[in-house]
């Protein structure tokens, strides 16, 4: 419970006005998943109900990561700045730097995979709820724990610092990832059907990117899952581990 | 901001997100769900082609915010003369090189206009659908129909190309079992000779629109008064705690 309350004291303050990135993102998020992905879901309803394609529901989830990896970048650039400057004063508040680091995974992190899964919902769920219990969800789980993963990344860059380089690293994986990702499967042969180890690994690490890009992993579906799950609780541990460790306010 | 105030900032979002979501796809057309299969038949007589087609049976089912229409695209009929009696053939052509057979004159009647119908699939069953296109008189089967249409529309040619094809869509009334039913007319330069090949087609498809109603404005009026509550709440609270008893 005490955590909850720092937690909320801490970003009530820290986050400010970037607060207001979460609400328009999901708004955003919304409009264009109702847009693009509605479409789609109205067709197969048509057919038979309760069951929503999984191409509905990827176009919404891609344009919300997109919406909400910008929102994460702008705030592990705040991150970045604050620790260049003002983190004496956060962390000179009874709080520690264990709960810092959480405050920052919570906002940077968790709640915007929250809300960029649960956005493009929505507008599903208020055209008819019930069509929310027919979503295919390992496109969820994919977006989730791959941007569980990813975001985590975008904050340890900004232990380093510097605005800039979070922004450039942000840019490269929110933009130019999947066509990374395309441009080494394609190297390799995997679009047509050669399976190696790098598609393999590319497909566990990176599960909805490589669906996407039309690579989705093979096999079943939990391991990719797994796989990038636990990458993305390796990213956040550390990044808790390294702030309460190692990080020296200056 | 207080997590309660982001959390009622944030339903309200979703909640007009939501509605533009909503109201943008209604607007942008129809989503195609698959091809209806149907039986065609044309009529030809004096110097008018008559198109009858009766779709198979399309079962809608209930789903909220969606509507199902049912769309028709009816090419140009294409008549086929017999054979002119003064072009003789010394010689079955064979093999490379020989000399074409001389096609027989064609026409291609204008469309003068059609409609397109769905009725409820027992009255349609009633009336013989859908073999009942293949046989009997077209106009009295025309006039069966629109007694017991449902719903129609008026099939249109696009201006670019007037009266070489026709098009339309009918909404569905509700969900059930229906029949869509198509009858177009074309009209030929000169009456069509009795044993004249006569070819038309029909091309019906099922395409789903989203169609918000009051039900979704109302979900969509929950989750925005429900932020709206998370506001108030957070404005109490912190009033509350603003406010500290009079020693």
């Amino acid at each position: 419970m005490r955590l909850l309350e720092v937690l909320e004291e801490y970003l009530s303050v820290s986050l400010g006005r970037n607060a207001y990135a979460f609400p328009l993102g999901a708004l955003a998020a919304s409009i264009a998943a109702g847009l693009f992905g509605l479409g789609a879901a109205v067709s197969q309803v048509a057919l038979s109900p309760g069951q929503i394609p999984p191409n509905a529901v990827s176009a919404g989830l891609a344009l919300s990561h997109l919406v909400f990896g910008f929102v994460v970048m702008a705030l592990a650039g705040t991150l970045a700045g604050e620790l260049k400057s003002e983190a004496t004063f956060h962390l000179s508040l009874p709080m520690r730097k264990e709960e810092y680091a959480v405050a920052w995974l919570a906002a940077a992190v968790w709640v915007p995979v929250a809300l960029e899964i649960v956005a493009p919902l929505v507008p599903i769920a208020v055209l008819d709820p019930r069509l929310v219990t027919g979503v295919v969800v390992e496109p969820l789980i994919y977006r989730a724990v791959e941007d569980a993963f990813v975001f985590g990344t975008i904050l340890w860059v900004s232990l380093l610092r510097r605005k800039g380089l979070v922004t450039v690293y942000g840019l490269g994986v929110i933009l130019l990832l999947p066509m990374m990702v395309g441009l080494s499967l394609g190297a390799v042969g995997a679009f047509s059907g050669r399976r190696t180890w790098v598609t393999r690994v590319v497909g566990s690490a990176l599960p909805a990117t490589s669906s996407m890009i039309g690579v989705g992993p093979s096999g079943a579906w939990w391991v990719p899952a797994l796989v990038s799950g636990l990458l993305a609780a390796g990213t956040q541990a550390g990044f808790v581990l390294w702030i309460g460790r190692r990080l020296e306010v200056t | 901001m207080t997590a309660l105030r982001a959390a009622g900032i944030l339903a309200l979002c979703l909640s007009v997100g939501s509605l533009l979501a909503l109201a943008a796809a209604s607007r942008t057309g129809g989503n195609s769900v698959g091809p209806v299969s149907s039986r065609v038949r044309c009529y030809a007589g004096g110097d008018q082609v008559i198109v009858v087609a009766s779709s198979e049976e399309i079962e809608v089912r209930e789903a909220e915010g969606i509507r199902l229409f049912v769309g028709a695209t009816v090419p140009q009929a294409f008549v086929a003369y017999p054979q002119p009696r003064n072009v003789t053939v010394a010689y079955p052509p064979a093999g490379p090189g020989a000399p074409p057979l001389p096609a027989p004159p064609t026409q291609r009647p204008q469309f003068s206009g059609g409609e397109l119908m769905v009725l409820r699939a027992d009255e349609g069953r009633a009336i013989g659908l859908p073999l009942a296109v293949l046989s009997g008189d077209p106009v009295e089967l025309a006039q069966r129909v629109e007694e017991l249409a449902s719903g129609r529309s008026q099939l249109e040619s696009p201006r670019w190309a007037s009266g070489s094809y026709l098009t339309g869509s009918v909404g569905i009334p509700e969900a059930g079992r229906w029949y869509a039913v198509v009858v177009a007319v074309a009209r030929a330069d000169s009456p069509i000779p009795a044993d004249s090949t006569v070819d038309c087609d029909v091309f019906m498809d099922l395409e789903a629109r989203v169609y918000p109603g009051p039900s979704q404005a109302l979900r969509s009026a929950y989750l925005a008064a429900a932020g709206a509550l998370l506001i108030l709440l957070d404005r109490v609270r912190s009033r509350r705690e603003g406010w500290s008893p009079p020693s």
